[in-house]
């Protein structure tokens, strides 16, 4: 039976529902969506004991606040805000108490780009496609409004005091991401490659839950005779005009520019982290690493519990 | 045909460069088999020359998924194994103006008139290449040379349910509302919307038959 735990005061810029996302469904033309920070996602559930697809709210920029319809809890996890529950300062990365008509207020981030609130036993929700994650990209349900009730199941509270470890928690300053090189059909030449890897980009303004846009470079391709095709998760296209984009959560199936290289899963929450103007610079990593790390995560994080 | 990583848990098989209905009929054939023989998939997209396989990587690693599919790609019974059940969908579109924003553009650029363009669209049956990119939009191919128009250059930000479009050599329907860059001639009423009546699936035939506004309206078909 789920229960009605928090009323939406001000959702901020972009507040949505989140987990892992449609998993099997890209067949049909629908994409994979879900926490776009897979990272800080999992920590909040993990903390709270909840199964690792537990649906959580993942906050843009902050600006959030809500009162507490009963006694809950919750983890705050991801960019960095001055939380506070009824005006007094609550602490990210650990369980907080709200009793009963508690203020919880979020706001807007002082680094980083994307709050996730885990709530105990996760938000409830209509499912659909096996997910409660919203994409607004594909109309798929809408993101969260003022005066919105949301509900959860019970679950008797946990009467330990919990936390991350401070070496869990990502400080989002490192800029390097690990990408393994793809040689989409010859596409693009040696040279070419040398300098993507040697190249500082630029996140642009242009950075949504769809994809991250860096700046131009100096890289062309003859576009003549190129099909369109599936997309993966962390693919780096690059256009006609020399634009990396990042494939995200939720871009499109399929797509239509050439594909240099794909970025390790992990990684991609970090870019979900970083806003314009950060500047990044791309690490080979070869396909046995990346399976192995992302292994062990999915493992940490209990996925074939 | 060649077989490599994409993605961390995907792998990609390249067809032949050129694009056929005869080639996409053996891309679902090689889709089919692969997701009865390996219990350890999770996803596939097949567009136009490649198809894209999405795996649990718990359960097999890379080597492991590239070895699978090599057996498979030269499996000599393909044929005899695997007969897809290709869907004929019938798909009723409205060419009136009023519903069609750039059939003028599309018309003035071949140098055509409407009823030779209506004709020249609705007179093929056509084969479903790929799904996606919103969803259950399928690519339709190939469309007559004498209508082919390119890309909108700027898109539009709302293309309106069941809206028909044209991009070159493609044409195809959108089933929700979104933004877009095809040449939009007309609409269909019938709804395409995923987890609907209709669910276009690559290899599938896809005929329209033209109809006038009032048989649209009938239909159920709506209009701003």
């Amino acid at each position: 039976m789920s229960n009605a735990v928090l009323k939406i005061i001000n959702p901020g810029i972009y507040s949505s529902f989140q987990d892992i996302g449609r998993i099997g469904y890209k067949k049909l033309g629908l994409n994979i969506s879900g926490a776009v920070d897979e990272y800080s996602y999992h920590w909040g559930n993990y903390i709270l004991n909840n199964h690792y697809t537990s649906t959580s709210i993942e906050i843009t920029f902050g600006g959030f606040n809500a009162i507490a319809l009963k006694n809950t809890q919750i983890v705050i996890t991801g960019a960095q805000s001055n939380i506070s529950v009824n005006d007094k300062k609550a602490n990210a990365n650990e369980i907080i108490n709200l009793k009963t008509k508690d203020i919880l207020s979020i706001p807007y981030t002082k680094s980083g780009m994307r709050i996730y609130l885990a709530i105990l036993k996760g938000f409830a929700s209509n499912s659909l496609f096996n997910s409660n994650s919203i994409d607004t990209h594909n109309n798929i349900g809408i993101s969260l409004k003022k005066n919105d009730i949301l509900h959860s199941h019970n679950k008797n509270l946990i009467s330990e005091k919990k936390y991350i470890s401070k070496e869990f928690i990502k400080k989002y300053d490192e800029k390097i991401i690990n990408l393994r090189i793809l040689i989409d059909n010859n596409f693009f030449s040696k040279d070419d490659i040398n300098y993507f890897l040697n190249h500082t980009f630029t996140i642009s303004d242009k950075n949504n839950r769809v994809a991250y846009q860096l700046e131009k470079c100096d890289i062309s391709f003859n576009n003549e005779k190129f099909y369109s095709k599936a997309n993966n998760y962390g693919n780096v296209q690059i256009t006609s005009s020399g634009i990396p984009i990042i494939m995200s959560k939720d871009a499109p199936t399929i797509g239509g520019y050439p594909t240099i290289g794909t970025v390790f899963s992990l990684d991609m929450s970090k870019l979900a982290q970083y806003g314009k103007n950060t500047k990044i610079v791309f690490k080979q990593i070869d396909i046995a690493t990346i399976q192995e790390k992302r292994k062990n995560f999915e493992s940490f994080f209990k996925y074939n519990a | 045909m060649k077989c490599d990583v994409y993605g961390e848990n995907s792998i990609i098989i390249f067809f032949d460069n050129e694009p056929s209905a005869k080639q996409t009929l053996f891309i679902r054939r090689i889709d089919e088999k692969i997701s009865q023989q390996l219990d350890y998939l999770i996803d596939s997209v097949a567009s136009y020359t490649t198809l894209v396989v999405f795996y649990n990587i718990n359960k097999a690693s890379y080597k492991k998924i590239l070895k699978d599919i090599n057996v498979i790609l030269t499996t000599q019974t393909l044929e005899k194994d695997i007969t897809p059940k290709i869907n004929h969908h019938k798909i009723l579109v409205c060419y009136e103006d009023i519903l069609a924003p750039d059939l003028k553009r599309v018309l003035e650029y071949n140098n055509i008139n409407k009823e030779e363009l209506i004709k020249l669209h609705s007179k093929k049956t056509y084969t479903v290449y790929s799904v996606g990119f919103i969803p259950n939009f399928a690519y339709l191919g190939i469309l007559e040379n004498k209508i082919a128009t390119p890309r909108l250059e700027k898109p539009r930000k709302k293309v309106f349910p069941g809206s028909v479009g044209i991009a070159q050599n493609q044409t195809g329907i959108y089933p929700t509302l979104s933004p877009g860059g095809w040449n939009i001639i007309g609409r269909t009423p019938q709804n395409l919307q995923i987890a609907g009546d209709i669910e276009f699936v690559i290899g599938d035939k896809v005929d329209f038959v033209a109809i006038n506004i009032d048989e649209y309206i009938n239909q159920g078909g709506k209009y701003e």
